[in-house]
């Protein structure tokens, strides 16, 4: 019969109501994450010739397609990406702020509070209770610094713990993709469009991209791959997946790095990866986390052999030199660790020198050579080369002793990370137990003789070093006015020439003057007579002698670090350099948050759906829908009238 | 024309309501807390900043705590100092009551009792404690009682050790003195010399050490006052050749009236008075030590009033003994107004470094709170704003919500 009026009306009426349902699926997935708005794709039926011309076929239903912007979709899964690890990495580093003691900076204040007690025994010398003080505020500070350590390590197993969370739900995920290509290949070969599979995968896609930064390829026949940026290896190919996993052991303990692959063959990609949430943590991990470590690590080093060494220059309750206050940390802190790939023997070791040196980094040394190693400060990359027989007899950079006892046997390429400072703040405690321990007075006084005639004096000495000391039977300093200088017996020999009139304020030294070891410095001032006599003995009894405390207590002014920063300052510098990592990624997180809205929007703009005009459409196709409904009951009232004309 | 999906336009609304709460919410912290600062990335260099200013603070803090026990330390020596002060010019006064010729022996006796007392005296002053129970003159050795007696010997147990405290940035005040130099070697106000009397002498004459005028010209040595007659002395060096006088005549002949300052020897004066008898000496000394032992000074006065005079000749030597304590006392009281106006000048000191640390206090403090301390009328201003904000915000999304087509069909 052709194109009847009622085929016409009946193609209208099933066109709306594909139209109808489709308005109807779009007003039900208003909020789904992920969806685009679908569209019922329409075309007129070719028309039938006729005698009398073309007549029209009604309206055929071609399909239902996808509003999408391919553009906008792959601007919203990389922004996803940017924006995710800005948004984690400030969080993180707002609570590596706090590990370190945020803005009350509890730890600048145990510092300040130790060396304010050695004040304190500093007026107060022979009080036992101020002596206490002082150890109870040692053991104070060590204590901050091992909860400092605390914080900061729990930040790396919560970093890794996450890590591991992460990679599982992108391997998840990739499965899922993989899944779906298949799906998505088989639907497509039946010739239907797989609008909610396709939707769905991009949802995993933008899934993955806030863990880590990917790229996608669309292939001919509908399958996607996934790759992760930057590396060039990818994730999904296909309906086939690799691995994301995470290899624990290696050159850095507490750093296990990232590999990619499948069980035939992994790649470490942990240099490489960047974006989303894992970018976020492994930047965080190896970076601000490492460097915080590597700062307060210093500072404890630098308390422990700073204050350690002053006590050892002076006498303690029992009149022997002091020994150590805190655990000595020179020899224990630094960790050497030999890479796993190593083939030759590991025998490299490191020792800290010159605290006041230090830098807050780590080290390797690679054997480059048959004789040749390199050593290379991992914080700028810096690197100097030596030979094996220089690694052998020691080499010293940055305050920090590195040495081989057999570099041959070390195999070329056999790496070895070296942390000299990085477990100072867990390995600081106190060793002093008893408050007597504390050495406040100096070894060594002056004594004039009673008969001196002259005006001449001597400064209280200051040591240096043990060497020599205390004098057993004291070192007299007796001028001869002849020939102008002061003859040394005693303990020490030698002359030290003076002549009253341009030497008076000049400093002496005691030991090194005759090239011995060790240093006793004084200044000599105004003028002696003839046979006038100076005795530096031994400060026995000395009880209310602070010289030696007085001096620990200074070393909170003492710039320690390279002659430009004290203790507490190197502290302030840590929370300040942490801040400013923290503000650099909220004001990124910011921005990458401003162009994620846009990238939405845009997105949105395309495929999201809109209820007012689902409503419209809703409103015109009920129309049309009863339109069509008119035309067939058009058609059929025809019909009846056809036959009650020919009287059926 | 830009579409819009329904689910940005809740998004959007919501997103928006969201910052202008977690500002609002940061506004009214920093409000309740009056701290601008809450964590290290608000302001990375005002927290350094910050707890430096802190670092520094604590510091001031403890020189404040330095400088209470450096002047309870020093206050402590101040009044042990007063109470030798004090004991030396009784002395003095015993002194001079017991050389008027009224006295008999027997009151001399007393008053030399009187003097022994005032040696206890000046002797527990010298081991006075501080306020732990170190001794304040001991030096360095502050368990160590400082001066012992011995027999009637007085000899010092401590050494020369000076304790210095920090009472500013760099600033050292010595918070006490060593008592060798305080009670052994009381700085020479003796001058450099001393004169005495000999034992053999038969008349009435006494010599009184006056002063060094000039002590360039005086040539230390051992000098003898004799008398060729009663009124004719000429005086010797130590090798008994006679001396010149600054004019270069020799000093011999020299006419003799009693009382009159004799100046013949350069750089030096002294008294000779009474009725010498021919063939009488005199001595003038140059002191080997400079420095004069307190406690010899006053016993040796107390001993003078024990042996007294009686005949002529005890008499003389006694005027001389008389007039040697006095000016050993004299030297002793000086030196002693000399320990205190030091230690004054360190209260001094003390009290000006003070005033400096509490203006360095104040200027830490307010460089502190410039940085982390919130601008409570900037902050309460901006508060309103944001609200307001807020509110706007809430009331815009509330409205557009409201409209939809579906209302109508």
């Amino acid at each position: 019969m052709g194109n009847s009026l009622s085929d016409i009306g009946l193609s209208g009426l099933l066109a709306n109501q594909r139209a109808l349902a489709t308005t109807g699926n779009n007003i039900a997935n208003a909020n789904t994450d992920g969806y685009s708005r679908q569209s019922v794709e329409r075309s007129a039926q070719l028309p039938q010739q006729t005698g009398s011309g073309a007549i029209g076929g009604g309206v055929r239903v071609d399909g239902v397609s996808r509003q999408i912007d391919r553009f906008a979709e792959s601007q919203l899964t990389a922004t996803t990406s940017a924006s995710a690890r800005e948004d984690r990495l400030s969080s993180l580093l707002g609570q590596l702020g706090e590990a370190v003691g945020g803005t009350e900076g509890a730890l600048g204040k145990s510092i300040d509070r130790f060396f304010n007690s050695a004040q304190e025994l500093a007026n107060d010398p022979s009080s036992n209770v101020a002596r206490q003080v002082v150890l109870d505020d040692a053991q104070g500070l060590a204590n901050q610094f091992n909860q400092v350590d605390a914080r900061l390590q729990e930040l790396r197993r919560g970093a890794n713990d996450e890590l591991r969370a992460e990679i599982g739900a992108v391997n998840q995920r990739a499965g899922q993709i993989a899944e779906l290509n298949q799906r998505i290949e088989s639907t497509r070969v039946n010739g239907s469009e797989p609008n909610e599979l396709l939707d769905e995968r991009r949802r995993l896609v933008n899934e993955i991209a806030q863990r880590v930064s990917v790229e996608t390829i669309e292939q001919d026949n509908g399958g996607l791959n996934v790759a992760i940026a930057s590396t060039g290896q990818s994730l999904v190919t296909g309906t086939n997946t690799n691995e994301l996993s995470l290899a624990e052991g290696g050159i850095q303990p507490g750093r296990p790095r990232v590999e990619l692959g499948s069980a035939a063959g992994k790649t470490d990609v942990t240099g490489q990866v960047n974006g989303g949430r894992i970018g976020a943590l492994l930047s965080f991990r190896d970076g601000a986390l490492s460097d915080a470590e590597a700062s307060i690590g210093r500072i404890a080093v630098g308390v422990a052999e700073r204050v350690n060494e002053q006590n050892s220059l002076g006498l303690d309750a029992t009149g022997n030199f002091g020994s150590e206050l805190f655990t000595s940390l020179a020899s224990s802190t630094p960790q050497v660790r030999a890479d796993s790939g190593n083939s030759g023997s590991n025998n490299v070791s490191a020792g800290i020198e010159t605290p006041g040196d230090l830098e807050a980094s780590a080290y390797r040394i690679e054997k480059t050579g048959g004789a040749s190693f390199e050593l290379t400060r991992l914080s700028d990359g810096d690197s100097q080369s030596f030979t094996s027989s220089q690694l052998n007899s020691g080499v010293t950079t940055d305050g920090v002793r590195f040495e081989s006892t057999s570099p041959g046997s070390i195999d070329v390429g056999d790496r070895f990370r070296i942390e000299p400072v990085q477990s100072g703040a867990a390995g600081i405690g106190v060793e002093a137990s008893r408050p007597g321990d504390i050495a406040t007075a100096a070894p060594v006084r002056v004594k004039p003789s009673d008969t001196n005639t002259g005006d001449a004096s001597l400064t209280q000495p200051v040591n240096d070093s043990t060497q020599n000391l205390p004098p057993s039977s004291g070192i007299s300093l007796t001028y001869d006015g002849s020939s102008q200088e002061f003859n040394i017996s005693g303990d020490a020999t030698g002359t030290l020439p003076y002549d009253p009139s341009a030497d008076s304020g000049k400093t002496f030294e005691l030991f090194s003057n005759t090239g011995s070891s060790g240093n006793l410095e004084f200044e000599i001032s105004g003028t002696p007579d003839d046979g006038d006599t100076f005795q530096l003995v031994r400060n026995d009894n000395a009880s209310g002698d602070n010289r030696n405390i007085s001096e620990l207590a200074g070393i909170a002014e003492e710039r320690v670090f390279g002659g430009e920063t004290s203790l507490n300052g190197a502290f302030a510098q840590t929370t300040g350099d942490i801040g400013a990592r923290g503000q650099r990624a909220e004001r990124a997180a910011e921005v990458q948050s401003a162009r994620l809205d846009t990238a939405r929007s845009q997105r949105e703009s395309v495929s999201g759906v809109n209820l007012d005009e689902e409503a419209a459409k809703l409103v015109q196709l009920q129309q049309s829908f009863q339109a069509s409904a008119r035309v067939v009951s058009v058609a059929d009232e025809a019909m009846q009238t056809l036959l009650r004309v020919t009287g059926g | 024309m830009e579409r819009i999906s329904t689910a940005e336009i809740f998004r959007n609304g919501l997103a928006s309501i969201q910052q202008q709460q977690a500002s609002t919410q940061r506004l009214q912290e920093q409000i309740a807390t009056g701290e601008r600062l809450s964590q290290p990335s608000d302001d990375p260099v005002g927290v350094a900043r910050v707890l430096e200013l802190d670092s520094a603070l604590s510091a001031n803090e403890q020189q404040g705590r330095n400088t209470d026990f450096a002047r309870g330390r020093l206050e402590r020596t101040e009044g042990a100092l007063q109470s030798v002060g004090e004991s030396l010019q009784r002395v003095r006064e015993l002194v001079v009551q017991g050389a008027n010729d009224s006295n008999s022996q027997a009151d001399r006796a007393t008053i030399a009792q009187e003097i022994r007392q005032e040696l206890d005296a000046v002797f527990n002053s010298a081991n006075a404690t501080g306020p732990d129970g170190e001794f304040l003159f001991a030096g360095s050795k502050t368990q160590t009682q400082p001066f012992v007696r011995s027999g009637g010997d007085i000899s010092y147990q401590g050494d020369n050790g000076q304790r210095f405290v920090e009472i500013g940035p760099g600033e050292q005040l010595a918070v006490n003195d060593p008592g060798r130099d305080v009670f052994m070697e009381a700085p020479a106000s003796q001058g450099s010399f001393e004169v005495d009397a000999d034992n053999g002498n038969t008349g009435t004459g006494t010599i009184a050490r006056g002063s060094v005028t000039d002590a360039s010209a005086f040539t230390p040595d051992t000098y003898t006052v004799e008398f060729t007659s009663a009124d004719e002395f000429e005086i010797t060096d130590s090798s008994g050749s006679v001396i010149d006088d600054s004019s270069g005549n020799p000093v011999t002949n020299v006419s003799y009236n009693a009382g009159d300052s004799i100046t013949k020897i350069p750089g030096v004066q002294f008294q000779i008075d009474g009725a010498p008898a021919s063939g009488d000496q005199f001595t003038v000394e140059a002191r080997t030590v400079q420095n004069g032992d307190i406690f010899s000074t006053v016993r040796d006065a107390a001993q003078t009033m024990e042996v007294g005079g009686g005949d002529p000749a005890s008499d003389a030597q006694f005027r001389t003994d008389v007039n040697r304590a006095l000016t050993e006392l004299d030297g002793a009281i000086d030196a002693n107004a000399d320990q205190r106006a030091e230690i004054g000048t360190r209260l001094e000191r003390l009290d000006r470094q003070e005033t400096t640390n509490s203006d360095v206090e104040l200027s830490l403090e307010s460089r502190r709170s410039r940085i982390a301390d919130t601008d409570i009328t900037q902050a309460a201003s901006d508060l309103r704003q944001q609200l307001t904000s807020l509110q706007a915000a809430q009331q815009s999304f509330a409205r557009i919500q409201e409209i939809s087509l579906f209302n109508f069909i």
